[in-house]
């Protein structure tokens, strides 16, 4: 893991922030504090990184969706109902259960707080701008172009970091993704989960 | 529908329920306002509104009742939980299951009614000068609560999630016992977590909230109260504002509503919250400190059988074999219990990803978690957490994790792999960034010699946030005093879990009824 490395040798004291600070907050990103981090570089990115939620989302922006529509298969691993309905798409990107997977991870987002709603932001921000992406990640590309090895090592990278943001972001990413998809009927059939009792699928649903 | 929504039906009939976003018409003056209606708040209400006072419960959750309840894992989270379920501590160390909506955690949590356990109350006296912290003074409490809620020990057959407790401890000669729970013709589901669908959990939605509304109560939901004006040592009157309809801001109408007296009940992060908002005199600096957790660390078995633990009442069962320890010891107490196995908060919870977490996804029916609820407060060490504000003014818990705890979690991860083991299980993982699937005790041993024990790397959750708002006889090491008035702001109560100066040592909502149902009958005094 080479922020960790790194991460050893810095001195993550008052002075060596101001240290490192000359040399750039996004070297700081690789190595630094959930707070300062995130707190600082989000100011930085409110010019480049898109603020609007994407059409029919409430929280979600265009990168969000992106950077978790790329993930997400990798995180759910190898679920067959996800999987066959990826491989029956023509485009896997936008496949019934990624879309909806998505729309269910919104209305998570949307019913939660304005912190983590910007928690969420200031993740994918350093996880899909250019001058960070690559230092923090392991991952120089478009994340929509990575291969599932790539994805697992990113994630591999932060579960093992010394950093907390990072392991705390590598939670949130799969607790996120995994809520989202076993939350919906179309998985259960794959982990043995026969569902609601059925009378509470009958009269008294939806009422 | 098969069961009638009995919260409509009132509603139906006439009672004063609005939402905070509508104008309201012209209403009997308030004596007493009540903020938060959960098992505080809506306790107060029925007592007060019994006894002829005029009562106004305001609450920033929305209104959801029986026949909204279709045990949806994902909707309930969104709709019913704080944060839609989402909240954790500042750092991210603790996932907090909280309730927010009518009703209060009391409308989603899991039915479990423990007594305060004595060496509870003993601290309470000794070193808060509670002085009727005593098993003889609160028993009639309990027991009127008890009554009130229809809380008895569960006479069906415990589902198999929860009879892996059971087991172990009888192979292992522990103690355990059978859970006592506040229901009414239980339908033995599985989803009080999601809203019981059948209203049979007697939760304050269909008990208290009914009886202060039949008493002429006013219920205003959807409502925050942003901020309490005050001078010179009294509360003038409360800023509301109705909430937007995802429930993440208040954005709506605004208006201040006034009383001789208010109660403070929004639970233990809201109710801080709202003091440092509004500035509430704290000579003392103790305002939004000793927040406590109960922080519950997690194994996961698999077993060779069906457990099907995401049906039957989620808890039955529980062991206290570790739940006192001695003063001298290093690690604090733990009950052990098993959470509800719903498929959406359980994938969350097993860590891991791809082919890992698939593998053990996949063995959901074959699945148990057991969790150790670890008793904090009791220590010198263990000061708890600490409610401060976020910029926007909301309100977070930021609680330190201390080697005290993690003594706690090192030595609970064995004990309840030797429980799962002793009951069958093939293999057990402690729930840890790094743990996975052992197949014997020595195996699991040799495996927690390896593990970090810091910050997110123990998958850390709490259902049970308390204190905050202290109640203590010594104004300086305390926010209220004994009878849960605030030390400077004389009319203003605070009557809900947040008054606890530790942790109860068993999940809380009995100890919240009986301790707000004697503060709210003294006041009447």
């Amino acid at each position: 893991m080479p922020a960790d490395k790194h991460s050893e040798q810095v001195d993550t004291s008052r002075r060596g922030f101001l240290k490192l600070s000359g040399r750039s907050a996004f070297a700081l990103a690789a190595v630094g504090s959930l707070v300062s981090v995130v707190g600082y570089t989000g100011v930085r990115w409110q010019q480049r990184a898109s603020a609007s939620a994407e059409a029919n989302y409430m929280v979600l922006r265009p990168q969000d969706i992106l950077f978790f529509g790329a993930l997400l298969p990798v995180v759910l691993g190898p679920n067959p109902s996800f999987q066959a309905s990826l491989t029956s798409s023509a485009n896997p990107a936008s496949a019934p259960v990624v879309t909806n997977t998505l729309g269910q991870l919104d209305t998570m987002l949307a019913h939660s707080s304005p912190a983590m709603q910007k928690q969420i932001r200031d993740l994918v921000d350093l996880l899909t701008f250019t001058a960070t992406q690559g230092l923090v990640s392991g991952y120089w590309g478009q994340w929509q172009q990575a291969s599932p090895a790539d994805i697992e090592a990113f994630l591999q990278r932060w579960q093992n970091s010394s950093v907390q943001l990072f392991r705390f972001g590598y939670q949130g990413i799969c607790q996120l993704c995994q809520m989202a998809w076993y939350g919906r009927p179309e998985s259960w059939a794959d982990i043995g989960y026969p569902g609601i009792p059925s009378f509470l699928r009958g009269a008294n649903a939806g009422s | 529908m098969p069961v009638p929504d009995i919260f409509r039906e009132g509603m139906q009939k006439g009672w004063r329920v609005f939402d905070g976003n509508q104008r309201l018409p012209e209403l009997p003056a308030p004596d007493v306002i009540i903020i938060g209606s959960g098992a505080g708040g809506a306790t107060a209400a029925e007592i007060l509104s019994a006894a002829g006072l005029q009562v106004y419960i305001l609450e920033e959750g929305s209104l959801k009742t029986s026949s909204d309840f279709h045990n949806d894992e994902l909707k309930a989270y969104a709709e019913l939980y704080q944060e839609g379920a989402l909240r954790t501590s500042a750092d991210g160390g603790i996932a907090i299951l909280q309730g927010r909506t009518v009703g209060g955690t009391t409308t989603v949590n899991w039915t479990s009614s423990f007594r305060t356990p004595n060496s509870t109350l003993a601290q309470w006296q000794s070193k808060w000068g509670i002085d009727y912290a005593t098993e003889a003074e609160m028993t009639p409490w309990f027991e009127r609560m008890e009554q009130r809620l229809n809380v008895s020990r569960w006479q069906m057959a415990p589902n198999a999630n929860n009879d892996v407790i059971r087991k172990g401890c009888e192979a292992l000669n522990w103690d355990w016992d059978i859970i006592p729970r506040n229901v009414k013709g239980c339908w033995n589901l599985g989803y009080c977590g999601t809203g019981c669908p059948v209203n049979a959990k007697q939760s304050m939605l269909v008990t208290s909230l009914p009886a202060a509304l039949e008493n002429g109560a006013v219920l205003i939901h959807s409502l925050r109260a942003v901020k309490l004006d005050h001078h010179q040592g009294k509360v003038l009157g409360v800023q509301c504002q109705g909430m937007n309809g995802t429930l993440t801001e208040a954005d709506g109408r605004r208006f201040t509503l006034t009383a001789p007296n208010l109660f403070l009940a929004g639970g233990a992060i809201n109710n801080p919250g709202l003091l440092l908002r509004s500035k509430a005199p704290d000579p003392h600096q103790q305002l939004g400190k000793r927040t406590f957790l109960h922080p519950v660390c997690m194994t996961l078995a698999t077993f060779p059988r069906a457990i099907d633990g995401f049906y039957g009442a989620p808890q039955s069962v529980y062991s206290d074999h570790f739940n006192e320890v001695a003063p001298t010891s290093e690690r604090m107490g733990f009950k052990l219990e098993v959470p509800p196995m719903q498929p959406s908060i359980v994938a969350a919870l097993m860590g891991g990803f791809g082919e890992q977490h698939f593998q053990r996804i996949q063995d959901l029916a074959k699945s148990n978690l057991m969790l150790a609820l670890m008793r904090d407060g009791f220590f010198e060490d263990d000061l708890g957490g600490q409610v401060k504000l976020r910029k926007n003014g909301d309100a977070v818990v930021d609680y330190p994790l201390r080697d005290r705890l993690w003594a706690t979690v090192a030595e609970a991860y064995v004990k309840m792999a030797e429980i799962q083991f002793a009951a069958g299980a093939t293999e057990v993982t402690p729930l840890h960034i790094h743990g996975t699937a052992t197949r014997s005790l020595s195996e699991f041993k040799a495996q927690l010699a390896h593990l970090a024990y810091e910050p997110v790397s123990v998958r850390l959750s709490s259902a049970h946030v308390m204190g905050g708002c202290p109640m203590g006889a010594d104004a300086t090491m305390s926010v209220v005093n004994p009878q849960g008035q605030h030390h400077q702001l004389q009319n203003l109560y605070v009557m809900d879990g947040s008054l606890f100066p530790t942790s109860v040592g068993a999940n809380p909502q009995l100890s919240i009824y009986a301790l707000v149902a004697r503060l709210a009958t003294n006041f009447l005094a």
